[in-house]
């Protein structure tokens, strides 16, 4: 039962923190809607814990406490999404690159214009 | 390769020289560049050095260019061989800034280029000329370098991490669109291959450095050594075969 609670609590926690960042416009879209849809999910799973609809499923994996289910889940999508992040972190330094690379170039074509 | 084609070349050329915090070096590079290769452009890429190398290079009579942030030495050579696509120079020679490669050898660099039998003419330290020694604890890893890009640009190459290098038109196309950001020259030689150019190695004689240590040292060196061959064994662009 305490497991279910720990469950309600980080969800109710989590949906909050990403509204309120919704709100401050402090995500963009594509973030905002992953974020949006893992919150929910795990609002929604723990909430229907007590009625025991996930029971079997947890069984199924070898889990005896049903609030463990929430846990792995959320560990696999935070696996997943640490990856997500690195791959748009070296995309990102991709893009920066190209652009000290061109700020460099057009920085020299006016040095020397204004030389000559 | 006749005298008058060399400085024909050298006319059409565009010498890179990568630097990052080299102050005291980079004037003695740049004049002797300019002066063992008359008519070519030199282009020196401060990566975001914190003391005099651009002040320095720009009053030896090079041209600048500044990166903003420091991207380390893949970058900052792409950006010296877009200035080189851009500019419409038919050659491009890349030289260390800090004195360890003599000038007076690029034309050994040059004979293929000219003549049109290389694509990418990389200077190796190990083809019989000069008096260069690496150090002890090197020695391993270039060995294991020189293996592994044999193996993957499918013919034998020395001196993997050569920075001398000089190459055609065909090659700045390439190197300004794709080229390694760290560590490059070991990748760049298997790219350049996987990209259908042809590459070779001539003999030339290195110096020991002028001033500072080799960038890769201590734990570095094992990141070096991971880095490189995750690189050449995953393929450097996407595994494409050549």
């Amino acid at each position: 039962m305490r497991g279910n609670i720990l469950a309600g609590i980080i969800s109710i926690v989590l949906l909050a923190v990403t509204i309120r960042a919704i709100r401050k416009k402090q995500l963009t879209e594509m973030h905002a809607i992953l974020w949006l849809g893992v919150s929910l999910a795990t609002a929604l799973l723990s909430a229907s814990l007590p009625f025991g609809s996930f029971t079997p499923l947890a069984h199924l994996f070898g889990m005896s406490n049903p609030p463990d289910m929430v846990l792995v889940f959320g560990l696999f999508f935070f696996a997943l999404f640490t990856f997500h992040l690195s791959v748009s972190m070296s995309r990102l330094s991709a893009h920066q690159k190209v652009l000290v690379q061109e700020l460099a170039l057009m920085k020299e074509m006016l040095d020397s214009e204004s030389a000559s | 390769m006749t005298p008058e084609q060399l400085a024909d070349a050298y006319a059409r050329t565009c010498v890179v020289i990568p630097a990052f915090n080299e102050g005291k070096s980079i004037q003695t590079v740049v004049r002797a560049v300019r002066e063992h290769m008359p008519g070519a452009t030199v282009v020196v890429v401060d990566d975001g050095s914190t003391d005099d190398t651009g002040a320095n290079a720009r009053a030896a009579g090079a041209a600048v260019l500044s990166l903003a942030t420091n991207l380390g030495i893949g970058g900052a050579v792409q950006t010296g061989y877009k200035f080189a696509l851009r500019r419409g120079h038919s050659f491009a020679v890349q030289i260390d800034g800090d004195g360890q490669h003599d000038p007076s050898e690029t034309y050994h660099l040059f004979e293929q280029l000219v003549d049109g039998d290389a694509d990418l003419v990389v200077g190796s330290r190990w083809l019989g000329r000069g008096d260069y020694v690496a150090p002890r604890n090197r020695r391993f890893a270039m060995k294991f370098l020189q293996a592994l890009v044999s193996w993957r640009a499918r013919s034998r190459f020395t001196d993997t991490t050569s920075g001398f290098r000089a190459l055609n038109r065909r090659g700045i196309e390439l190197f300004a669109v794709h080229y390694p950001t760290d560590y490059p020259e070991v990748e760049s030689i298997v790219l350049a291959r996987q990209f259908g150019l042809r590459v070779s190695e001539v003999p030339v004689k290195m110096e020991a450095r002028e001033h500072g240590t080799s960038s890769i040292r201590g734990l570095k060196t094992l990141y070096f050594m991971i880095r490189v061959t995750v690189g050449l064994l995953v393929g450097v662009m996407g595994g494409e075969e050549l």
